[in-house]
């Protein structure tokens, strides 16, 4: 097979990758919180960057942060669409971009968000991994308001 | 006679390699061209929202560049608006009214088509809209034509076909649309 052909199927090959790994950590958020599956999905240096919630650097730091959710929060509900994957020339890195919309219950309130995400991704032990995640909330609220509370709330939600 | 060890190929056999390259490279043309409208669609969402938020002229021409020149947007609520300027143009005179727009879209299925350059797709969307400070509801489910221009994937048309537009707190069950002074300002 030409160089070409076996370029343009490795990038199809590493975006299908990519949208597998990012749908592996909506599973794990929906367990809820499985901070030892969502360790697989990023890479161990990674930075996770989840606006008012805070900023988390490296394996020790987010499986933390996910481990204290899964203790405030009895239920998840996640979904990830929209999502465009850039491929870098040399194949060994790339971005994403995603809407993601979840329904959790905090504590005993029903909640609503939507935010917009900015990943990176690269191949970590020969698999291709989450390098760095950024959200910016649309908003997050208690169902019972609506969005129109945007995230006047998710402080008082944040891992302490 | 070849100047290494490898044998030199038959003609027959060189027609069949160039056959399979052939039909390899189209199979793989199929895949990337499916990716390419779906993300052309994903980056028209996210920009619709962002123009509807801001009104931003920079986005909107970032809008509108993801779109042919006679793109057509239909919809029993606002009709047929044909042409990108038009559209540009609906989308601004909205944003004055629009504190909030986030869309999901999924379920993308794409029809086959003989013709390697057009596509028609169909999407379900599910939007959180805010507009004159009423949150609202807003499910459609789409149908989309694509045309390739000079390489690159464009959006002819999009058709919504709304299935509730209500407001958040009323839901979808007794009214499932607004009315319409409400309704029309709805994208």
């Amino acid at each position: 097979m030409s160089t070409d052909l076996d370029k343009r199927i490795a990038v199809l090959e590493t975006k299908q990758a990519i949208r597998n790994i990012v749908h592996e950590k909506g599973l794990a958020l929906d367990v809820p919180y499985d901070a030892d599956a969502i360790r697989n999905v990023y890479t161990s240096d990674a930075a996770v960057i989840t606006g008012s919630f805070g900023r988390y650097r490296g394996a020790d730091q987010y499986y933390a942060m996910y481990a204290q959710l899964a203790e405030r929060i009895p239920f998840t509900f996640h979904l990830k669409t929209n999502g465009i994957i850039d491929v870098a020339d040399d194949g060994d890195a790339a971005t994403g971009r995603w809407f993601g919309f979840e329904a959790p219950t905090v504590g005993s309130e029903a909640v609503i968000g939507g935010l917009v995400e900015r990943s990176a991704y690269r191949p970590e032990n020969a698999r291709w991994l989450i390098s760095s995640y950024d959200q910016t909330l649309k908003f997050l609220c208690p169902y019972a308001d609506g969005w129109k509370a945007r995230d006047a709330s998710a402080g008082a939600w944040a891992p302490r | 006679m070849s100047l290494d060890n490898t044998p030199a190929l038959s003609d027959t056999t060189k027609e069949a390699n160039m056959d399979l390259n052939h039909e390899l490279t189209q199979r793989i043309d199929v895949l990337e061209s499916t990716d390419a409208i779906r993300e052309v669609r994903h980056r028209f969402n996210e920009l619709l929202d962002a123009a509807l938020e801001s009104g931003s002229d920079h986005t909107l021409d970032q809008l509108v560049a993801l779109l042919a020149p006679d793109f057509r947007w239909t919809s029993k609520v606002h009709g047929s608006v044909h042409g990108a300027g038009a559209f540009a143009a609906l989308v601004k005179d909205r944003s004055t009214t629009c504190q909030m727009s986030f869309r999901i879209l999924a379920s993308d299925l794409h029809h086959p088509s003989d013709d390697a350059d057009r596509s028609t797709v169909t999407w379900s969307s599910l939007g959180m809209l805010t507009i004159d400070d009423q949150q609202l509801w807003a499910a459609a489910a789409n149908t989309d034509t694509y045309a390739r221009i000079d390489g690159t994937w464009r959006i002819e048309s999009i058709d919504n076909d709304y299935k509730f537009v209500c407001r958040y707190e009323e839901g979808w069950t007794d009214e499932r649309f607004v009315e319409h002074t409400l309704l029309s300002r709805v994208m």
